[in-house]
């Protein structure tokens, strides 16, 4: 037989593939209400991919501009693979905001493999601040029925509800961030709104 | 006193007491405080927000901040005593299990589009087990049933045998019922019995006048 022959049908029979699981690519945030400025990132992809080997995090604004903590010279936060989490610090240095958040998944060569986005309200400044005039009542209780103090803590609550539903049924970070910027102006002018000495 | 969690669930019942009770109480709501449902509401929110972000049902303690909060809370509450029972399922009406009914099959539609590329058999799995009429809405106006010549049934559907039907060149709109027992009998021959025994044979061709 000739070996030529042979070796010819061996290539032909013994067609190997390397197969691999595809990854289900997926992430969620968090705020802890002791960092406000801080957002944390969690991987919950499910599957696997060996290919993978870093991500970046995109965060942009209602505007289209990429939001970064001061000093980063990317659009992007890198994200080490190896790490599920990522804490962010100082991402929101003053303000909840309302985010597309971009996570891609790349290969070895910076090549993306996967890309997830999602709309996601960032809220904690603001459900600090209506926690802390639920704190003043709780502490003076005549405080509910002060000139105007309830039916502003009603609005402001009304603004983040708001913000956060522009988000959860159509995604929409515009109008989600003039809801929070609207509860933020009342968060900035409290002094004036609520009678925070009574 | 309660937990928060049990604050957090007897302020959601108090607030939907205090809704009704000030929609029955018509004007003026009965004297109660018209705001006290969005107060709850609001509250309650900021409860909510404090217990998840204390992961307080991860089994972490509750801050200070948060029981006073969710005191503050529960003082609010209307009709608190009716709330806390509804809550702990104990009175406020019976429960109803709730039933998922499956979907009744017949009647259906089907058309052209859904025979096989014969033009003529149809294979669809809510035929299985069924005795089934057809409504061929572009045919006769009539139920028609198995074995009159009008269809037959064949594994896993059935086949329409009415002579020139072709749902390939026209379009049909065929609305299937279930039938129960044997259905009719079809007569073996379109006779015309003139007495007890003898029978008059009309065939398609031929007519019989009647005056």
């Amino acid at each position: 037989m000739n070996p030529g022959w042979l070796l010819l049908q061996c290539g032909t029979f013994l067609n190997f593939k390397i197969i691999t699981v595809p990854l289900n690519e997926n992430f969620s945030s968090s705020q802890s209400y002791a960092t406000p400025e801080n957002v944390s990132l969690t991987d919950t992809s499910t599957g696997s991919d060996g290919t993978i080997t870093s991500r970046r995090a995109f965060f942009v604004d209602a505007n289209g501009n990429y939001v970064v903590p001061e000093g980063t010279n990317t659009d992007y936060i890198e994200w080490d693979y190896a790490d599920a989490t990522i804490e962010i610090e100082d991402l929101l240095p003053t303000k909840d905001m309302a985010l597309s958040v971009t996570v891609q998944w790349l290969n070895v060569s910076n090549a993306i493999v996967y890309t997830k986005t999602t709309a996601l309200g960032f809220t904690v400044y603001n459900e600090n601040f209506d926690f802390t005039l639920s704190q003043m009542l709780s502490g003076n209780s005549p405080l509910m029925n002060d000139n105007g103090f309830f039916g502003k803590k009603s609005l402001l609550r009304t603004y983040i509800d708001s913000g956060n539903k522009a988000i959860e049924i159509a995604s929409d970070i515009t109008t989600a961030q003039i809801c929070y910027d609207e509860a933020t102006t009342i968060r900035n002018n409290s002094q004036y709104i609520f009678n925070i000495n009574s | 006193m309660p937990t928060v969690v049990q604050i957090l669930g007897i302020s959601k019942v108090s607030q939907f007491l205090s809704t009704t009770a000030i929609l029955r109480g018509n004007l003026y709501g009965k004297g109660l405080d018209l705001n006290l449902p969005r107060k709850l509401y609001c509250i309650r929110q900021n409860v909510q927000y404090r217990y998840d972000q204390e992961d307080i049902a991860g089994g972490e303690t509750p801050s200070a901040a948060l029981i006073s909060v969710a005191n503050k809370l529960y003082s609010l509450c209307y009709a608190v005593g009716q709330a806390t029972n509804i809550f702990n399922g104990g009175t406020g009406g019976g429960s109803v299990t709730p039933v998922s009914p499956s979907q009744p099959i017949f009647p259906f539609w089907i058309f052209s589009a859904d025979f096989e590329s014969d033009g003529v058999t149809i294979l669809d799995t809510r035929f299985e087990g069924a005795n089934v009429a057809l409504f061929i809405n572009e045919f006769s106006q009539q139920w028609l049933g198995a074995g009159l010549g009008y269809f037959v049934y064949v594994d896993g559907g059935i086949e329409i045998t009415i002579p020139g039907f072709d749902a390939n060149t026209q379009d049909y709109t065929i609305m299937v019922q279930q039938v129960f027992g044997n259905g009719v009998t079809p007569p073996a021959e379109n006779d015309l019995l003139i007495n007890d025994t003898d029978s008059l044979l009309i065939n398609s061709i031929d007519s019989l006048l009647i005056s």
